[in-house]
C-alpha cells in the first residue's frame, strides 16, 4: 500500500501536464536525436568540463552566457585534460586539470596532433589511452567553438522538406534568430539579477518569450517539432536525478541495516526495510524514465548495464531476503547496489551516462532486450554471490569457529545466488547465440564477448562441480564467488575497456582500468589472507 | 559377463569422474582466455580462430568432454526419473558440440561484396587456396596447380617452404606477412620494353594532386583528375577528341618532352612547347599549374608490402616466392603474371570462390541516417535471384530481415561508402549451417536440465 501510493507520486508528474515548452524543455538536435535544451547543457559541459556544473553554477546558466558571449570563456580555465602524456605533449604542467580554450586551440603543437590521430583513425587502428585523450579533446574543442559560433541546432526543417537536418543558430533568418536571443536575454535576466521583483517580471518575459519562439518553430516545423510533453519526460529525468538519490538512499538502507544488526532493534529493520524499499523504488523509477525517453530498455553501454545491474543485485538480495527471512541479505544486496550506483554516478568520463540512439546492429529490441538483459541479470546474481562472499570471509577472518553456522548459511545463499547465475548466463549466452545466428547469420563465432560470457560460465561451473567432488566446502564458496567474479569484472568491463576486440565494439571505451584492477587485486589479497587464516594460522580457540 | 560389464564400469568409472570434469571445465576456459589474448594482440579474429579455438590442443580438450560427458551419461545408468535434468543438460553439450562439427565441415560461412547493377554467382568463403595457371607463349592458359592451403596457421618460411611445380621450372614460397599494407612503387626499369612513367602535381590555390602516369607496354595513359584529362602518350599516336586536355608526348629517350594543352571552350589546342622534370606549365584551366615532379625513360610498377604488427584497415595477408631467380611479393586476392623463357604463368593466392547454383544482382542500396548525422542508423540492399530453374525473385535483405534461398540465407553484414557518403558497395554475409537444429535442441535441453537439475537439487536439500 506504502509502496503503491509512493510510486503514484513518483509517477504523476511524468504523466506531465506539460502544455507548452520551457526554457529548459526547447528541442536542440544533438549527436542524432532530439533532446531538450537542458540535456545538451549538461551533455556539453559534461564533455568539456568533466562535471555538470562550472564553479557551482547550472550547466543552462553556462550554457546561455556562452552563446550570448562567447569571447570571455576563451580565457577561462574549462578544458578539462586528464591524460597526464597528453599534457606532457602539449607542455603543460602535470598538476593542473583545467585549461583555457585560447591556450589550447592556439597551441602550435596541436595540429600535429590532431593529424596523428587522422593518420590512427584514417587505418581504423585500435587506439590507446592516449589517442583517446586526443580524441577527446579535439571533440572537447569541437563542441565549445560548435556553441560559440552558433553551432547548436534549435529550429526544425521545413515540414515538406525531405531532409531531417535541423537549422543551426546562425543560419536563421532574422527574425528567428532575434526570438531567439530574446529568449537567451530572459533567461540570462533571470539568474543575473538579484531583486526578486525582477525575477518575476524575468520569468514572465522567459515565458512569453519562449511561447513565441516556439510557435514560429511549430509553424515551420510541423509534425517534425516535438510536442512539449515528449520533451517533458527527459527534463523530469535531468532535474529529478534519479540515480543520484537511489545510491544516497541505498547507503542510508546499509547504515540502519548495519545499526540494526549491532543493536538487534526490529524498528531499526523496518526503518532500513523501508529504506531499501523506497530506493529500489527510485532506482525502478529512473530506469522506467529512461525507458520512457529512448524508448528501447537502456542497456547497450556500460552505463546502462551498470545501473541495470545494480537493480539486479537488489531484486535478488529482496527474494532472497524475503525467502530467508535474514536481514544481512537485503543489507548485503544495499552496499553492491550503493558501489554500482556511486559508480554510475561518478565516473561520467567512463561510463556515459548520455542517452545515444542505437547502432544499426542494435536496433532490433527484442532480441537484444532478450539476450543482454539476461547476461547482465546473471552478472547481478554473481555481484551479490560476491558481496556476500566479502561478507562471509570477514566473519571467517573474525571469528571462524563462533560463526560457523552463520558462515554456513552465507555459503548456501552464496550457492543459490551462483545457481541463479549460472541459468542466468547460459540461457543469456544461448540466447546471444540465437541473436547472433539471426542477424550476423552464426550461432557462436568466438567473439571475445561472448568467449569471455563462457569463461566466466566455466569459472562458475568448476566451482558447482568441485562442490560436489568434496573439493569447495564452505570457505571455498566464498572464496570461489569472489575469485570467479573477476571473470564476470573480465567479460563486463575488460572485453570493452581492455580487449576492445571483436564485433560488440558499439560498447567500447577506455578509462578507469587502475580502479578496477585495484578492486580485483585487493579482493585477491583479502581471499589470500583468509585462507592464511583457514589453513596456515591456528585459530584462537586451539591455543 | 556380468564381470566383463564391471570392468567396462570399472574404466568407464575413470572417464566418468568429476574430477575430469572440473579440469576440463577450467582447461576450456583458459584455452578460450588465451584465445581472446590473440585476438586483441593482432586485432585478428581469424588468427585466433585458426591458432587457438581450431588448433589441436582444443580439440583435444573438446575431445576430453566428449568422453567424460558419454561415460558420465553411462555411468547412471539404468536411468531414472530424477536423473532428468541431469541427462538433459549433459547430452545437450553433446549435440551442441555434433552441431558444431556439422557447421564446421559441413556448413558454408562465407560473403558476398557487390556494386549497384552487378550480378553475382559465388559466395567468397574463408579457405585460401593456391592456384597456379601456366600456358605456352602463345597459347591458351589451363589451371594446372590448386591446392588449398592455411598460411595462418602453417606460415611458409625458408626452412618450410610451400612448393609449386611450374612446368621444368618451379615457384617456390618461402615468405609470409599476416598484416601487410600494400604500395605501389614505380621505379627506374632497365628492360628498354617498358615505357615511360611520370609523375605530375596539379594544382592552384585551393587544390593540389599528385599522380603518376605509367605506359608500359601501351601506346598511352590517361588519368582523369575531374575537370580536366592528363595523358602520357608515345609521340604521335593520341588523338584529340574534345574535352580539356594535357598530353606529354615521349620520343622513348630524350628527357625533353612535347605537350599540347586542348580547351574544351576553344574546341581546340591552345598552347604547346617543350617541358622536362622540375618544369611547369600554365593550364589556363582555373588557374592551375601543371608541375612534372618525376620522368624516367622506362619505369615499372612494383607492390611492395609493408609489414605492421596487427591487422588494420588496409592490411592484406602477403606472400613472397621466388621463381627463376626472382624474388615476388603478392598479396591475398590479386594474381602475378610470371614469365620463363618458353610459358607464361599466373599464380593467385586468394579466397575459395565457391559458385553457387543461381545469381543474385543487386539492384539498389540504401542508408538511412539518425536524424542531422551522417551515422548509418539502418541499410537494407533489393536484390534480385535468378535462377534457371525456379522464378525471378525480386526482395529486400535489411539488418535482421535476411532472405533465404537454395539453403542458403543471405544477412545483410556492412556496405562502403565514398568520400562523399553515398554508398558503392553492399555486403551480404552467406551461409549454409547444416547444424543448427541440434544447436538448437542442444542449447534447449541445457537450459531445461540446468534449471530441472538445481530445482531437483534444493528440494533434495530441503526435505
Amino acid at each position: 500500500m506504502k509502496k503503491g501510493l509512493f510510486i503514484l507520486l513518483f509517477l504523476l508528474p511524468s504523466l506531465g501536464f506539460a502544455e507548452s515548452f520551457t526554457f529548459e524543455s526547447l528541442p536542440v538536435q544533438e549527436s542524432g536525436r532530439v533532446k531538450p535544451m537542458v540535456t545538451v547543457a549538461q551533455e556539453m559541459l559534461q564533455l568539456i568540463h568533466g562535471k555538470s556544473t562550472y564553479q557551482k553554477k547550472p550547466a543552462l546558466d553556462i550554457l546561455t552566457t556562452w552563446i550570448l558571449v562567447p569571447e570571455p570563456w576563451m580565457q577561462k580555465e574549462i578544458i578539462k585534460i586528464d591524460h597526464h602524456g597528453l599534457k606532457k605533449a602539449l607542455g603543460f604542467p602535470k598538476d593542473k586539470k583545467y585549461f583555457t580554450p585560447e591556450e589550447i586551440s592556439t597551441h602550435q603543437r596541436l595540429n600535429v596532433l590532431f593529424s596523428d590521430l587522422q593518420v590512427r583513425a584514417a587505418r581504423k587502428e585500435k587506439l590507446n589511452a592516449y589517442y583517446q585523450a586526443i580524441q577527446r579533446l579535439e571533440s572537447q574543442l569541437l563542441t565549445f567553438f560548435g556553441i560559440s559560433q552558433g553551432g547548436i541546432k534549435v529550429f526544425p526543417p521545413a515540414k515538406d522538406d525531405e531532409s531531417t537536418n535541423w537549422k543551426a543558430l546562425r543560419e536563421l533568418d532574422q527574425q528567428q534568430s532575434e526570438a531567439f536571443f530574446k529568449m537567451l536575454a530572459a533567461y540570462s535576466t533571470q539568474f543575473v539579477s538579484q531583486k526578486e521583483s525582477e525575477k518575476k517580471t524575468g520569468k514572465e518575459d522567459l515565458d512569453a518569450a519562449v511561447a513565441a519562439y516556439t510557435a514560429m518553430a511549430e509553424e515551420v516545423g510541423g509534425d517534425k517539432y516535438p510536442e512539449p510533453e515528449d520533451m517533458w519526460t527527459e527534463v523530469h529525468y535531468q532535474t529529478l536525478e534519479p540515480f543520484f538519490w537511489t545510491w544516497i538512499l541505498y547507503l542510508l538502507a546499509a547504515l540502519v541495516f548495519t545499526f540494526s544488526f549491532l543493536f538487534a532493534r526490529s524498528l531499526m529493520t523496518k526503518l532500513g526495510s523501508a529504506f531499501f524499499l523506497l530506493a529500489f523504488g527510485m532506482h525502478t523509477y529512473g530506469f522506467a524514465l529512461r525507458c520512457i525517453i529512448t524508448g528501447r530498455p537502456p542497456v547497450s553501454n556500460m552505463y546502462e548495464t551498470v545501473v541495470w545491474v545494480g537493480w539486479g543485485v537488489v531484486l535478488f538480495a529482496a527474494i532472497f531476503g524475503f525467502l530467508r527471512k535474514k536481514t544481512w541479505i537485503p543489507l548485503v544486496g544495499s552496499i553492491v547496489a550503493t558501489l554500482c550506483m556511486l559508480v554510475a554516478d561518478f565516473a561520467p568520463v567512463i561510463l556515459d551516462s548520455t542517452l545515444q540512439p542505437l547502432e544499426p546492429v542494435l536496433r532490433s529490441n527484442l532480441w537484444l532486450t532478450i539476450h543482454v538483459m539476461t547476461i547482465t541479470l546473471s552478472y547481478a546474481a554473481f555481484f551479490l554471490a560476491f558481496g556476500i562472499g566479502d561478507y562471509g570471509l570477514f566473519l571467517h577472518v573474525k571469528d571462524r569457529k563462533g560463526n560457523k553456522k552463520k558462515i554456513r548459511e552465507l555459503a548456501q545463499v552464496s550457492y543459490n545466488c551462483i545457481q541463479v547465475g549460472v541459468v542466468l548466463l547460459t540461457a543469456g549466452t544461448i540466447l546471444g547465440g540465437v541473436w547472433a545466428d539471426y542477424s550476423w547469420g552464426r550461432f557462436w563465432g568466438w567473439d571475445p564477448k561472448e568467449t569471455w560470457a563462457f569463461i566466466a560460465l566455466m569459472g562458475y561451473l568448476a566451482i558447482l562441480h568441485a562442490r560436489l567432488v568434496g573439493w569447495v566446502k564452505d570457505f571455498g564458496m566464498l572464496a570461489g564467488s569472489i575469485i570467479s567474479f573477476s571473470l564476470v569484472i573480465m567479460a563486463w568491463y575488460g572485453v570493452n575497456f581492455v580487449l576492445g576486440a571483436g564485433l560488440h565494439s558499439y560498447g567500447f571505451g577506455a578509462g578507469g582500468m587502475e580502479y578496477v584492477i585495484g578492486f580485483v587485486v585487493i579482493h585477491m589479497i583479502y581471499v589470500g589472507y583468509a585462507w592464511f587464516v583457514e589453513y596456515a594460522a591456528p585459530s584462537p580457540q586451539q591455543k | 559377463m556380468a564381470k566383463s560389464q564391471s570392468t567396462f564400469r570399472k574404466i568407464n568409472k575413470k572417464f566418468a569422474s568429476l574430477k575430469l570434469a572440473v579440469f576440463v571445465i577450467l582447461a576450456m576456459g583458459t584455452m578460450s582466455a588465451w584465445g581472446t589474448i590473440v585476438e586483441s594482440i593482432y586485432q585478428d579474429a581469424k588468427r585466433a580462430q585458426e591458432t587457438v579455438y581450431h588448433s589441436w590442443y582444443s580439440y583435444g580438450i573438446f575431445l576430453l568432454l566428449s568422453i567424460n560427458l558419454i561415460a558420465v551419461i553411462i555411468d547412471r545408468y539404468p536411468w531414472k526419473k530424477r536423473h532428468m535434468g541431469f541427462i538433459s543438460a549433459h547430452v545437450g553439450i553433446l549435440i551442441l558440440i555434433g552441431g558444431s562439427i556439422a557447421t564446421r565441415y559441413y556448413g558454408v560461412d562465407g560473403s558476398m561484396a557487390f556494386n549497384i547493377n552487378e550480378t553475382r554467382k559465388t559466395v567468397t568463403v574463408g579457405q585460401t587456396d593456391i592456384i597456379l595457371y601456366s600456358g605456352l607463349m602463345s597459347g591458351g592458359m589451363r589451371p594446372v596447380f590448386e591446392q588449398e592451403v592455411n598460411f595462418i596457421k602453417n606460415p611458409p618460411s625458408p626452412e618450410n617452404p610451400f612448393v609449386v611445380p611450374a612446368g621444368n621450372d618451379k615457384i617456390v614460397i618461402d615468405g609470409y606477412r599476416p598484416y601487410a599494407i600494400p604500395q605501389n612503387k614505380i621505379e627506374e626499369s632497365t628492360k628498354v620494353t617498358d615505357g615511360a612513367g611520370l609523375r605530375f602535381q596539379i594544382a592552384n590555390e585551393r587544390v593540389s594532386e599528385s599522380d603518376w602516369l605509367l605506359l608500359g607496354k601501351e601506346s598511352f595513359d590517361i588519368k582523369n583528375m575531374g575537370p580536366a584529362k592528363i595523358v602520357l602518350g608515345k609521340k604521335g599516336l593520341f588523338k584529340y577528341t574534345g574535352g580539356n586536355v594535357l598530353l606529354v608526348e615521349t620520343d622513348g629517350q630524350s628527357e625533353q618532352l612535347n605537350y599540347k594543352v586542348f580547351t574544351a571552350s576553344k574546341n581546340g589546342m591552345t598552347d604547346s612547347g617543350t617541358v622536362k622534370a622540375g618544369e611547369s606549365i600554365q593550364t589556363g584551366w582555373m588557374g592551375l599549374t601543371f608541375r612534372i615532379l618525376k620522368f624516367m625513360n622506362h619505369a615499372k610498377q612494383r607492390w611492395e608490402y609493408e609489414p605492421i604488427e596487427s591487422k588494420a584497415e588496409g592490411t592484406v595477408q602477403a606472400i613472397r616466392f621466388q621463381f627463376d631467380g626472382n624474388e615476388y611479393w603478392t598479396g591475398l586476392n590479386s594474381s602475378v603474371r610470371l614469365f620463363s623463357n618458353d610459358a607464361h604463368h599466373v599464380l593467385i593466392y586468394g579466397n575459395r570462390q565457391l559458385p553457387l547454383e543461381f545469381a543474385l544482382k543487386l539492384d539498389e542500396f540504401r542508408v538511412g541516417r539518425y536524424q542531422g548525422t551522417r551515422r548509418a542508423a539502418s541499410y537494407e540492399s533489393d536484390v534480385t535471384v535468378q535462377d534457371p530453374k525456379g522464378e525471378k525473385l525480386s526482395t529486400t535483405i535489411s539488418m535482421n530481415e535476411p532472405l533465404y534461398y537454395g539453403g542458403f540465407t543471405f544477412y545483410q553484414s556492412s556496405f562502403q561508402e565514398d568520400e562523399m557518403g553515398r554508398p558503392t558497395m553492399s555486403i551480404l554475409s552467406v551461409n549454409y549451417d547444416p547444424g543448427r537444429p541440434f544447436k538448437y535442441l542442444g542449447s534447449l535441453m541445457i537450459v531445461f536440465g540446468i534449471i530441472h537439475l538445481f530445482y531437483f537439487r534444493s528440494k533434495k536439500v530441503k526435505s
